[in-house]
């Protein structure tokens, strides 16, 4: 049986939000949810946190078993249109793979992508970090989340504020790399 | 330094308001919950709030809940913070600058009856999270501290198009030029920009913001700041931001420079507060009981700290 | 001086909410309103709170008639601000008017209709003439008057419900055909309206709209804004069962019934560019409680927006934004009393922009 776990209960999800919200105020600024997960990955930890019955989400690589799928409420949609999406980031993205970049009177469709890696803080994936949040540029090394995210990623942010926003979770850690960022050393690195 | 209003605010108010029964009492049917927000509603603000420091400026549409005190009044960012705070949380409420002013007074009474716990101070410096309508705190915030502005109109091209769905077209297009010709036609006509607050204010080189009626004073502060500003405007149902380390620039033409409100005198000298005597300061023109124009500091919380330095 | 006042805000609160209460109380000899009195002898004021408070809550919306002293304004406020502490957790199925148990319907489009016309209980062809026994009515007398009702009224069993007008006007081919509602009624309380919006947003937020907004509206296509020329097809009073999957079996149950007021006007016809034949418009009104002319005016505008949304609007009736941003009575409300706050700041910043431009020009 599925015990009621922290990451389902109000006062957790306020302390997971305020790290999220950190996270995106500062691109690159790891978080270490592992105090309120439980027994949870922090992956549940971000969904428990920001769904409900009125959003949708994607998990097309099935990160999420049926039964916390069910507690989260959300519809089920699929990746072009869903407002969030779960990849595991461990492989490359699949062929025509694109999540949905919003419109220009409405850029806030464009989806949330949730992208579970291995490590964050470490790592031989140096990302070099410049824009909104950033106090000049900032350097984060990551480890075991394919490097073809960021590539694609670029290019569905380049026409702001069209764009994904991205959340990077490991099983106890998460990092965001909103839309406006730039990630400067890219072509150096793959 | 921490004064802790909270216990003492509960007692007024549950004698006074008499409606708020916090979710102990069990003598009645109905009661209200921690943030007074049902939980939905939360997780709907936080995730507006989250694209809103994702895009910065743009203004993200929500539902915008009814509160208990009317719309003008602050609910747009009384739903941010509730959505924000946390029982370990440092609240300080201003209002014209003032800690005391009846909206903030009333806005704080609310926190503190609906969210126990969590400490009111007046001190801007250990404050983690500060309400606010009119003012940015004179004391420079600090990186990690957030900043709630409650915002009446969110939209600086109201001033030349009514339509919000045309504006929404205007703003994804990063298409400002009618309100440049507004701003032109200002100073042909005036040879001034007459905007006085509610500065249109261009956020990391793409939109253009209404930041609040804060005065043009306090518009630099938004200026790559350390902390994080959040924005509700709860009738117009829209959040939007300015994270940390962003551009925030006030629009202005090459030869005619933004600029601040004057505290200069006649004969030049820059006018200072009555009380604390600060030069530097925002500072509210008061009559006093003689008839003559006397100037204070508009930041009651930093007039005090002013004064307690100089003792 | 303004200094001191402000210092002093904590304290003068207080007075304040204990004036309003005194304010409330300071006849010596009346008996406090009891929740059943408002509800039933001010039924159209507790009708009106209801449905611009948009929570179907008639114990609540009597304690906010109570609170406020009988404003509309503040007490449809209280229902309001409740309603953002409660989540939702379920959606009843969709329910058709033609359900309901009515206590009025009639139709101003034809003499005789399916099932007769049934005046019930209305204001309509009263002569506003004082009664002015009633400036001393004694509790006996008053306890009377519904016993005695109640007692000569034949016991016949009514037909619960009745057929819809507009069914035979559609048999006909004078209208639409109806089609299946493709999404989801549109919440407006969980999703932010974004303009275009869908009709169902539209009419979810004419439903709360402050009658009075929504009347004046309506009333300006009606006088020449517009020229919806509307038929009052049907209208009905009556209350709306609702319906809940019951927790074991799944099946629906009948869980509760909501007083509801409900129009439908026909209109003049447009040419659609896909439809061979033309047939009349419809317009729908629909709201909480017992609130015809407010139902009448939703119907009315219904039916202009549907015009503004296809064609561009020629009125403001016809403009979605202009109707929608402005009929609701807890926004209007707010933000003409927020100029009652204090506003030295951006005062003093508007001092400051005029002399500058006073001395420019000098
Ligand atoms: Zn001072």
């Amino acid at each position: 049986m599925l015990a009621i776990d922290a990451i389902w209960q109000a006062e957790t999800q306020q302390k997971i939000f305020r790290a999220l919200l950190n996270c995106m105020s500062l691109p690159g600024e790891i978080a270490d949810l592992s105090p309120y997960l439980g027994n949870s990955s922090a992956l549940l930890g971000v969904l428990a946190t920001l769904l409900d019955g009125t959003v949708s989400l994607s998990d097309e690589d099935e990160l999420i078993s049926q039964q916390v799928r069910h507690l989260l409420q959300a519809h089920t949609a699929s990746s072009e249109i869903a407002n969030f999406v779960v990849k595991d980031a461990t492989k490359p993205p699949q062929e025509g793979f694109l999540p949905n970049l919003g419109e220009l009177p409405n850029p806030e469709k464009g989806a949330t992508l949730i992208l579970q890696g291995e490590t964050l803080g470490v790592g031989d994936l140096p990302l070099l970090l410049r824009g909104p949040g950033v106090n000049g540029t900032r350097k984060v090394s990551i480890a075991e989340f394919h490097p073809e995210w960021f590539i694609h990623r670029q290019q569905w942010v380049e026409n702001f504020p069209l764009g994904i926003d991205l959340f990077l979770v490991t099983f106890t850690q998460v990092m965001a790399i909103p839309r406006a960022i730039t990630i400067e050393n890219l072509k150096l690195k793959i | 330094m921490i004064q802790s209003l909270t216990d003492e605010a509960i007692q007024k108010n549950g004698a006074s308001v008499g409606v708020l029964n916090t979710a102990s009492s069990e003598t009645n049917r109905y009661n209200y919950q921690f943030g007074f927000l049902d939980e939905y509603a939360k997780k709907e603000v936080r995730r507006t709030l989250l694209k809103a420091v994702a895009i910065p400026g743009y203004q993200v549409p929500y539902a915008s809940r009814e509160m208990p005190i009317a719309r003008g009044f602050g609910t747009g960012g009384l739903q941010i913070t509730l959505s924000l705070i946390g029982s370990n949380e440092i609240l300080k409420v201003i209002d014209q600058g003032s800690d005391d002013s009846v909206n903030a007074v009333n806005i704080r009474k609310f926190v503190a009856t609906t969210c126990p716990g969590v400490t009111l101070t007046r001190q801007t410096a250990e404050a983690t999270l500060i309400q606010s309508r009119h003012r940015i705190p004179e004391k420079r915030l600090k990186f990690g501290q957030i900043l709630v502005l409650q915002v009446p109109y969110p939209d600086p091209l109201v001033v030349v198009e009514p339509s919000e769905e045309k504006r929404k077209i205007m703003h994804g297009d990063g298409d400002y030029a009618r309100l440049w010709v507004k701003l032109y036609e200002d100073m042909v006509k005036f040879k001034e920009i007459t905007i006085s607050h509610r500065y249109p204010t261009r956020i990391n080189g793409f939109y253009v913001i209404d930041p609040s009626p804060i005065p043009r004073f306090d518009v630099p502060k938004l200026h790559q700041a350390e902390a994080l500003c959040l924005f509700g405007a709860g009738r117009e149902k829209k959040i939007y931001a300015v994270p940390p380390y962003t551009d925030a620039e006030p629009l202005s033409f090459s030869d005619i420079p933004f600029r601040v409100e004057d505290f200069t005198d006649e004969q030049g000298n820059r006018r200072t507060c009555q009380r604390c005597g600060s030069m530097t300061s925002f500072l509210n023109e008061l009559i006093d009981s003689k008839g003559a124009k006397v100037y204070q500091c508009s930041d009651s919380n930093y007039c005090d700290s002013q004064l307690g330095d100089q003792k | 001086m303004g200094y001191i006042a402000i210092k002093g805000g904590e304290t003068a609160i207080g007075q304040a909410q204990e004036l309003l209460e005194f304010l409330r109380t300071h006849s010596f000899t009346a008996n406090p309103l009891s929740l059943d009195q408002i509800q039933h002898q001010l039924h159209f004021l507790h009708s009106r709170v209801l449905s611009e408070g948009g929570l179907y809550h008639p114990e609540l919306a009597s304690l906010a008639i109570k609170q406020s002293m009988g404003d509309t304004l503040e007490a449809a406020f209280y229902l309001r601000a409740y309603r953002s502490t409660r989540p939702r957790l379920s959606e009843t199925p969709l329910q058709g008017g033609k359900n309901m148990r009515l206590i009025r319907r009639i139709s101003a489009a034809f003499k005789d209709i399916p099932g007769g016309q049934m005046l019930g209980p209305t204001s309509d062809y009263l002569q506003r003439l004082f009664r002015f026994e009633l400036l001393d009515e004694s509790p006996e007398q008053f306890r009377k008057i519904a016993k005695s009702w109640l007692q000569e009224t034949p016991k016949e069993a009514l037909p619960t419900t009745f057929p819809k007008v507009l069914e035979s006007l559609r048999q006909e081919g004078l209208l639409p055909s109806v089609s299946e509602c493709p999404n989801r009624p549109f919440d407006i309380t969980r999703e932010p309206i974004v303009f275009p919006v869908t009709r169902s947003a539209a009419l979810a937020t004419m439903a709360r709209a402050e009658t009075g907004s929504i009347l004046a509206i309506a009333y300006s296509n009606m006088r020449g804004y517009g020229d919806i020329h509307p038929t009052v097809a049907e209208l009905r009073v009556g209350y709306l069962p609702v319906q809940m999957p019951h927790l074991v079996t799944g099946e629906l149950i009948e869980v509760g019934e909501i007083l509801m007021t409900e129009c439908e006007v026909v209109a003049m016809y447009d040419a659609e560019p896909n439809q061979n034949t033309p047939t009349f418009g419809l317009g729908y009104g629909a709201c909480f409680g017992h609130n015809e002319v407010k139902a009448i005016a939703m119907a009315i505008l219904d039916r202009a927006l549907q015009k503004g949304m296809k064609h561009s609007p020629d009125h403001p009736s016809e403009d979605p934004e202009f109707v929608l941003l402005h009929i609701d009575g807890i926004e209007s409300m707010g933000f003409a009393s927020h100029y009652k706050l204090p506003h030295y700041v951006t005062f003093q910043s508007d001092l400051d922009r005029l002399r500058s431009t006073q001395n420019q020009s000098r």
